[in-house]
């Protein structure tokens, strides 16, 4: 993966507080989910990858240009703040034009574009209202127009869908896919992990101002040797089937639950080739497969309740 | 490229100075200092009314040594300066100007010219009022002496709340709660300039800005509160190209003090 946005052994203190402490992270094209408890130094790192706090030390590169030391970086970047605070004297319209105008657009270009976001977000027929009679959710919807209006490549989102109902809430987990899957570099931050979920399984998750984990769910969860991999089997044969995989070196624990067999294995992926194999020599009939902890809810618990282990 | 550099400055800059201008505008602020601009005109009125026995020339020195110079001015640029830059970043509306393509310092620029403007344009409103209401209908008060202090009472109104809003927007850059340390020099730092020794008296604005008032005759500014205008008037004043060279210094070196501030402000809101 090619990195667009970088960190380098970033840290930031306030006084003797430590919020984010040498934090080195790469992100590429796609969208991924920046993830933390609060308190965890995701805002702070969040606001340091948007260039509006600097690093007390380490450096944060976007296309490997310096974002502290130079603005015009910012013509590549969309950011959509966390903060509610929005110009609410002006019309939807009257804001896009603002913010393209300072980002150098004029004439038809800017027309098109401010048109474009507002098409993009669904706020059309609401862009010569006033901002300040938005609902919650197109308050929201106007600050994602902002950060997409002038098409930049990487699109810093804080808590993006904040307030919005459940269906603004669908439209904008797809328009964050789609810009993913444009190749645009698309960072979100949220502590709604199912959010999150839906859409991306690459993430960063930060605790205690370090990063714990970077990268797509299931490999971290693979890598996580201190809890083994819940994996649910279906099947009418239940107890031939426990008899049969309780018996396996790979397999640290079975227990049967209804219609499933609930397998612990410290050895997932071992797991996963051999056993279809077993399934097959024994002629089980099995009517699905799912790991039961992979979630970002269960690789999020495991890396914080791990660190706290280890204090 | 260093002209390109430059002009997509000053083009930020002019978008940033536009928006802020409609801005400030629209704030309850500006209807509160207008109607606290409107007290120089009620005097004057007062005046036409009950004609205490001192000229037109000795009022508006008057009201320019006493009340512009030392409150008005000072008044209106801390309440336009003050705000310029710790206003959007309170309200957290700066991350707009701040993820854009454009140095700082030209938001910082930006900001503080249209709050200039802004205090300037509800000044010489004040003082035009006054010279309106002294002379509509009353043409016998009307000489060049007049003419030439209302011209230099411009002058010092305009020069006036660019060097105090160019230090208030400074002050409200760099500190959190900048309200209690902006009064404090206001009313207190440049009011006891006029009880002080001359070179203390210098360190301060209001001093500079006395200085370049034109001095009316002593015949023409005869009345009850020249006495008090004369109390306030510094005894071995500097020159006036020396006291406009200050001011000029004071809004130069302040403006640049609260942009590079800016460039080095972090915004957690």
């Amino acid at each position: 993966m090619s990195a667009i946005l970088k960190t380098e052994r970033v840290s930031k203190w306030f006084g003797e507080v430590i919020a984010v402490n040498d934090c080195t992270l790469n992100a590429g094209p796609g969208v991924t989910g920046l993830l933390g408890l609060n308190g965890a130094g995701k805002t702070t790192l969040f606001k340091m990858l948007a260039g509006l706090i600097n690093p007390s030390h380490g450096e944060v590169l976007l296309f490997d240009r310096k974002l502290r030391r130079d603005s015009e970086v910012f013509r590549k970047v969309g950011f959509c703040p966390e903060s509610d605070a929005l110009f609410d004297w002006l019309t939807g319209y009257e804001f896009l034009v603002l913010m393209l105008r300072l980002m150098g657009f004029s004439g038809d270009e800017l027309e098109q574009a401010c048109r474009g976001a507002l098409a993009t977000v669904g706020l059309t027929d609401a862009a010569d209202k006033r901002i300040g009679s938005y609902s919650k959710g197109m308050r929201q919807k106007i600050k994602m127009a902002q950060a997409l209006a002038h098409n930049p490549d990487v699109i810093l989102l804080d808590e993006p869908l904040n307030g919005m109902d459940p269906v603004s809430r669908r439209d904008i987990v797809r328009l964050i896919e789609q810009l993913g899957q444009q190749g645009k570099c698309v960072i979100v931050s949220s502590h709604i992990l199912p959010e999150i979920e839906t859409m991306t399984r690459s993430i960063i998750l930060i605790h205690n101002g370090k990063l714990l984990a970077e990268g797509d769910v299931t490999e971290i969860r693979e890598a996580i040797d201190d809890h083994p991999t819940v994996v649910a089997i279906s099947s009418p044969q239940t107890r031939k089937l426990a008899l049969i995989i309780a018996a396996k070196e790979l397999v640290a624990g079975v227990e049967v639950d209804q219609n499933d067999v609930i397998i612990r294995t410290d050895h997932a992926a071992a797991f996963y080739k051999e056993l279809p194999g077993w399934l097959l020599e024994n002629g089980l009939e099995v009517t699905s497969i799912r790991t039961l902890d992979d979630s970002l809810q269960a690789v999020f618990e495991y890396l914080t309740g791990d660190h706290y282990g280890h204090k | 490229m260093a002209t390109s550099n430059t002009s997509g400055f000053l083009k930020s800059a002019m978008w940033v100075s536009i928006f802020s201008f409609k801005e400030m505008v629209r704030r309850r602020r500006l209807l509160v200092m207008s109607l606290v601009m409107l007290i120089p005109p009620l005097m004057v009125l007062l005046w036409r009314f009950f004609n205490p026995g001192f000229t037109a020339t000795a009022l508006l020195d008057s009201l320019m040594s006493i009340i512009y110079v030392h409150f008005m001015v000072a008044v209106v640029s801390l309440a336009f300066g003050l705000s310029a830059i710790s206003e959007i970043v309170d309200d957290g509306t700066v991350v707009y100007y701040w993820t854009r393509p454009m140095r700082r310092e030209a938001i910082y620029m930006g900001r503080l010219f249209s709050a200039q403007i802004v205090s300037s344009v509800l000044l010489v409103l004040s003082i035009a009022f006054c010279f309106l209401i002294m002379t509509i209908g009353n043409s016998s008060v009307l000489s060049m002496e007049m003419v030439k202090l209302y011209v230099s009472a411009c002058v010092v109104l305009l020069v006036g709340s660019m060097a105090y809003t160019a230090i208030f927007a400074a002050v409200g850059t760099v500190l959190k709660k900048p309200m209690l340390p902006a009064l404090i020099f206001a009313f207190w730092w440049e009011s006891i300039s006029s009880h002080a020794p001359m070179k203390l008296q210098e360190l301060t604005v209001a001093c500079h800005l006395r200085n370049l008032l034109v001095e009316p005759s002593a015949e023409s500014s005869k009345g009850g509160i020249s006495f008090l205008e004369g109390l306030l008037r510094p005894a071995d004043p500097p020159s006036n190209v020396e006291s406009f060279l200050v001011l000029l210094a004071v809004i130069t070196s302040t403006t640049i003090i609260g942009a590079v501030l800016m460039n080095r402000k972090e915004i957690f809101k």
